[in-house]
């Protein structure tokens, strides 16, 4: 059984998503907070499988409180919840923020309900939904910082038998770890020119899976970039390490 | 007349008492002012210097100058006599032996200064006698001028005083006054002033006065035009000067002009008269006449100077007053006087104008390029001034144009939301307004099923998201290849196509996938392909549609959008329509008029019909220049 956990201001939406989860088999919605206060001290207590989550809420914004939970210890070593993000219509600038704080991905509020579970149910085996336009901003934002084709590694994905080899790209990240590998660019740059994950891994030879694993990387490494960051500005603040 | 006679009375006392000096001074030089004048046989006293134009002026041939040279004078080892001003030719004898003879082929060799020394062998113990021949023609300035004896060594110290003044001033002066003249020939040629023309004239006139160049030769015509024109040129070179100093401080008139051109004729005629008849007198009237001409110049100019101060006119004045000044003692000495062995000064007054012209040409040199300085700086300033207006009206035409831009922008937005957002909201309400009718039980039946208004209302506002999200993008100021763009709607629209049992397959070709159009043609193209597929959705009951984006020769693109729904559609369907149906419910109609209207937004080609498997639309995108 999944357990859910809703953090949503709006009655009529979280309503119409507690609704659309518990009619579906297998998940279960364990509790709704309608403010990020509320949602910190149940959170620990519910340990949900999956963490819906708004941006803009009352008394904060959401990415606050994916970024606690990402930078937080896990509690007892394995709780550690796949979190998806509202968006009303992919503001992306928002959402890139978010799955840098530690988001697993978003989804569009006013889906169907059959979406809605297709996207929890996806989020808790592992894979990260992702749409063009936030393909496009990746590859943008990617290139911006100075990734050049060449720059990319050659890495990642090496056969399409199952999703063996993806799963030993989660668990073995490299030094270089939070730079994007040539295979994983070129799924961006499929997905930005509308190709879903199917079609994806037609082309490039591969397995749905292997595809969805490769966009999961590219949102980790976004994550390990951004601690990067962070972690060279506290180093370059005197009295701070 | 009697002025003349009183003078020559004047001057004899004078050599007579300066005899009776010599006598008492032994050893030293002497100075003869008396001889004795032997023509014809004739022998009488005569006082030196004798000018013949004064005292014979129709004589034409040789005399003989009888001097008795004191005892006392002769005592040195080596004696001398020294001649100041002798000719036109002469020869000298020293007790009736001949010691020199001069001329008469350089009838200005007389000018010169003559040291003569006195052998030793011919000199008697007392009572020697010198005997000058002096051979001159009238009208050609002979005589003799006092003579000297004594020491060689005291007469050679006054030779050489006397040759520096002659020779050296009239070299001086006519070098100077050769360039400035041309100076001021060639200033007067390049600006086109004719006071500097008169300035360099007048200088070229006086330089060649100044240094005795014969026009000709010694004899015959030449000569005698030579000579008058000699003369003449002492008043030319005054009036010349007159003519460059009165149009130096404005006081340039034509009647000035033209009583000065006047004056220039007569000064000739009386001077070729004074030639043609032997009259000293005519020839003293020209010099009286050029005196009066600097005196009154002096008049004007000092009248100027008084009212305006300028420099010019101050300079030109304090000139002026020297040149009468020294115009009269020469005036005096020469034609009163009637002095054979003075000295002229007039000569040097020239280097005074020079040097008051070099002066005013520097000032006026330095006041235009200080003028040219200050217009220039002007200039600068005003194209600058210029510039500056010019950089405010392109500014404004800039800051115009881009306010249009921004105004049309808007206006393309606001277009773009009331006609795609604001029609699906009109019909969102039209089918809430559906919902309600069928909900309400009719009169005597049981509720209508409400599911399908309600499908088509979820149908319609997530158009209402799509249209706004459709809106946004095409705010986006960066081109984004029009793949893109298609990816997004397909995103949106994926889960309707889904949810209706639809697949959709992506088919777009790597060559098409870079091409990129302006923000409201990619608009215009996403609402056709996006009202194709509401078709496709509502009407076609199709289990596939295809995407395919090719590319179509240079730039060319064809979009087409293709359903397997094998079902023939007509427009006729409208009629089972509700009332105020939204625009893409109607798959026919107006729903292929809107994609039309579209296309020819874009110039472009649309087609939508049957095929062998279903329904296909078709966007021809023409070949257009690379934005």
């Amino acid at each position: 059984m999944l357990k859910v956990y809703l953090v949503e201001d709006d009655p009529l939406v979280s309503q119409h998503v507690r609704d659309a989860l518990d009619e579906a088999p297998g998940i279960r919605c364990v509790g709704h907070a309608n403010r990020l206060g509320i949602a910190r001290v149940e959170l620990p207590q519910c340990r949900p499988d999956v963490l819906l989550s708004d941006l803009g809420l009352p008394d904060g914004d959401g990415t606050e409180l994916i970024g606690e939970l990402s930078h937080a210890p896990a509690i007892d070593g394995v709780w550690h919840p796949h979190i998806l993000v509202f968006s009303v219509f992919g503001d992306e600038a928002r959402v890139i923020q978010a799955i840098e704080a530690g988001a697993d991905g978003y989804f569009l509020k006013g889906c169907t309900a059959d979406e809605l579970v297709r996207a929890v149910e996806q989020a808790a085996r592992g894979e990260s939904p992702i749409s063009p336009a936030i393909a496009r901003h990746l590859l943008k934002r990617f290139r911006d910082e100075g990734f050049t084709d060449s720059s990319f590694r050659d890495s990642g994905f090496v056969d399409s038998d199952g999703g063996a080899t993806g799963v030993m790209d989660i668990e073995a990240p490299s030094k270089r770890d939070h730079e994007v590998s040539k295979r994983e660019h070129e799924v961006l740059r499929l997905v930005a020119q509308g190709y879903v994950g199917e079609e994806i891994a037609e082309r490039l030879l591969t397995t749905p899976r292997a595809v969805a694993i490769a966009v999961r990387n590219v949102y980790r490494k976004l994550q390990l970039g951004q601690r990067a960051r962070a972690t060279e500005q506290a180093h370059a603040r005197p009295g701070w390490a | 007349m009697g002025l003349r006679r009183l003078a020559a009375a004047a001057l004899l006392a004078l050599a007579a008492g300066l005899g009776a000096c010599s006598s008492v001074a032994p050893g030293e030089a002497v100075e003869l002012r008396a001889a004795r004048l032997i023509e014809a046989g004739a022998e009488r006293e005569i006082a030196l210097p004798d000018a013949w134009e004064s005292g014979a002026p129709g004589r034409s041939g040789s005399v003989r100058y009888r001097l008795d040279l004191p005892d006392a004078a002769l005592r040195a080892p080596q004696s001398a006599v020294f001649v100041p001003r002798v000719g036109n030719a002469y020869r000298i004898a020293i007790n009736g032996q001949l010691l020199l003879a001069v001329g008469p082929s350089a009838p200005r060799d007389g000018e010169l200064p003559l040291l003569l020394p006195l052998p030793q062998a011919l000199l008697q113990a007392a009572a020697n006698r010198l005997e000058i021949e002096v051979s001159g023609e009238s009208r050609r300035e002979a005589g003799l001028s006092p003579v000297w004896v004594g020491p060689l060594t005291e007469l050679s110290a006054r030779h050489a005083a006397l040759s520096r003044n002659q020779v050296f001033g009239a070299w001086v002066v006519s070098s100077a006054a050769t360039v400035m003249g041309a100076l001021a020939l060639l200033l007067a040629w390049r600006t086109r002033r004719s006071l500097y023309a008169c300035f360099g004239a007048a200088s070229l006139l006086w330089a060649w006065r100044v240094s005795g160049m014969q026009l000709g030769g010694a004899d015959g015509a030449w000569a005698a035009i030579g000579t008058v024109i000699f003369h003449a040129s002492y008043a030319w070179f005054a009036l010349l000067m007159t003519l460059y100093a009165l149009a130096a401080v404005g006081r340039d008139s034509l009647l000035a002009r033209r009583l000065l051109v006047a004056w220039a004729v007569i000064a000739l005629l009386l001077s070729a008269g004074a030639w043609t008849f032997s009259a000293p007198l005519l020839r003293t009237l020209v010099l009286a006449g050029t005196l009066l001409n600097v005196l009154w110049l002096l008049i004007v100019l000092a009248s100027a100077a008084w009212r305006e101060r300028t420099p010019a006119a101050l300079m030109l004045g304090a000139v002026a007053a020297i040149a009468v000044a020294v115009g009269a003692r020469d005036f005096w000495v020469f034609r009163v006087l009637g002095d054979y062995g003075a000295l002229t000064w007039s000569r040097y007054t020239i280097l005074l104008l020079l040097a008051v012209l070099a002066w005013l040409l520097v000032d006026e040199f330095t006041r235009s390029t200080t003028a040219l300085r200050a217009l220039n700086a002007d200039l600068q300033e005003r194209v600058a001034q210029k510039e500056r207006e010019l950089q405010g009206v392109f500014d404004g035409r800039r800051e115009h144009e881009r306010e249009q831009a921004v105004l049309a922008e808007r206006d393309r937005i606001l277009r773009e939301m009331h006609d795609g957002l604001g029609g699906r909201l009109v019909a969102a309400m039209a089918l809430t307004s559906q919902v309600e009718r069928q909900s309400l039980p009719p009169p005597g039946g049981a509720p209508r099923s409400v599911d399908e208004p309600l499908r088509d209302l979820k149908l319609t506002l997530d158009d209402c998201l799509v249209e706004l999200r459709l809106a946004l993008d095409s705010l986006e100021t960066d081109q984004r290849p029009l793949i893109e763009a298609l990816a997004e709607l397909r995103f949106r629209v994926e889960p309707s196509l889904r949810a209706a049992g639809v697949r959709l397959v992506w088919q777009v070709d790597d060559a098409a996938s870079e091409v990129e159009l302006p923000a409201a043609e990619t608009l215009h193209v996403l609402r056709i392909v996006r009202e194709a597929l509401t078709n496709v959705i509502k009407h076609a009951q199709a289990t596939v549609v295809w995407l395919k984006l090719e590319s179509a020769g240079e730039q060319g693109l064809l979009l087409s959008v293709v359903d397997n729904g094998l079902q023939q559609r007509t427009s006729d369907e409208q009629e089972t329509m509700p009332l105020f149906v939204p625009a893409t419910l109607v798959h026919g109609g107006r729903g292929l008029a809107n994609m039309q209207r579209r296309a020819a937004a874009l110039s472009a080609r649309l087609e939508s019909g049957p095929h062998a498997e279903g329904w296909a639309v078709t966007l021809q995108l023409s070949a257009r220049p690379a934005a």
